[in-house]
């Protein structure tokens, strides 16, 4: 399953790339720990477990070249439509992978799905993605280009949403964070963490603290000083 | 920025290290997993028998009866086998009829997948703690 699997994946980005659409949408979730072994080309990194979830984050405001119906152009494929949550926002099920497609939440926030009327798709809208669609780097994944948030960003956010999540999917988020922390302090990038850790509010800096000091990792807590 | 200039490619074993879940905090991630996977799994199955209750009841078949061309729909109905005349039939149902049977085709192997995962996942969760 896992061959197919990673197959599929790569045939949905090569036809989102086809179509234009890969320039627009950020990769983000579990499946970017695959995508940083690009990134960190380091031997003793390895990607933790996932799910099949591929999530794809739509910065605002959308911005799309052309209309592209998404069931249309993966239908063939086996993708069929998945209502979820109470707003029925849109993902894309496959026993494979799963599509899902976030957005920003801005303001006082809502349950409502965000129409994505250039893909044909509603979103489910989130909090603190802002944070992971101001610092995106560009990685290759076979002959693709991904665009796909800063590691850095990356591991604050999970350790930002954790305490937020239900215990287990919380406790996924703060392993999957401090093992991107480790691997970028492998990588001599401790002052990166430290200037984004610098540009997220106080509020958001003592629950990321607090995370680190509850998982006991006091080497990561050190270089945050 | 991009890194191409000090890629490798990501390789098929890279994604599945076998020597990762070493601790308690390991496991618990697994299970959490799974039973995300196993709601993913049941919704699925939900989908892709709804999907294949959409598609047109049949096959459209080809007869040449006399040199002439005809088509009947066959299926079953009440677990008898029924062929209904439809004569001369335009391209538009053609296709429709030969995209339904490739999608049927391919939803109900999908669907079986999707039973099977939902197997393996029960299996997998069943134990001394609630699923």
């Amino acid at each position: 399953m896992e061959k197919k699997q990673y197959e599929l994946c790569r045939k949905v980005l090569r036809r989102l790339d086809q179509r234009g659409l890969l320039n627009n949408l950020i990769l983000i979730g579990s499946w970017c720990l695959l995508f940083y072994k690009d990134y960190f080309q380091q031997s003793s990194y390895r990607t933790a477990i996932r799910t099949r979830d591929l999530d794809f984050l739509i910065p605002l405001p959308q911005r799309f070249a052309a209309k592209v119906d998404l069931h249309d152009l993966l239908r063939d494929l086996g993708f069929v439509i998945n209502f979820k949550g109470q707003g029925g926002w849109i993902t894309l099920q496959h026993p494979d992978l799963i599509l899902e497609f976030l957005v920003p939440e801005r303001g006082r926030g809502t349950h409502e799905p965000v129409p994505v009327p250039d893909l044909g798709i509603n979103a489910q809208s989130l909090r603190f993605l802002d944070f992971l669609a101001t610092d995106t780097i560009r990685v290759r994944f076979h002959d693709l280009t991904l665009r796909v948030p800063h590691p850095a960003n990356f591991a604050l956010h999970k350790l930002i949403i954790a305490s937020r999540r239900q215990s287990d999917k919380g406790e996924r988020d703060r392993s999957q964070a401090v093992q991107v922390l480790q691997a970028l302090i492998k990588a001599g990038e401790e002052a990166t963490i430290r200037t984004r850790l610098g540009k997220v509010p106080a509020k958001w800096q003592t629950c990321i603290r607090k995370n680190l000091a509850e998982m006991k990792e006091d080497n990561i807590l050190a270089i945050l000083v | 920025m991009l890194y191409s200039n000090r890629l490798t490619p990501v390789t098929i074993q890279d994604t599945f290290p076998l020597n990762l879940y070493s601790n308690w905090s390991d496991v618990m991630s697994i299970k959490s997993v799974l039973r995300e996977e196993l709601e993913n799994s049941l919704q699925m199955e939900k989908n892709y028998a709804r999907e294949l209750a959409k598609l047109p009841a049949g096959s459209l078949v080809r007869r040449v009866i006399k040199g002439r061309v005809y088509y009947y729909l066959i299926f079953r109905e009440k677990g008898r086998f029924r062929a209904v005349y439809r004569g001369k039939v335009g391209a538009a149902e053609i296709e429709k009829y030969r995209r339904a049977k490739e999608y049927r085709a391919k939803y109900r192997r999908l669907l079986s997948q999707a039973k099977k995962q939902i197997r393996f996942l029960r299996s997998a969760l069943r134990g001394k703690e609630a699923i």
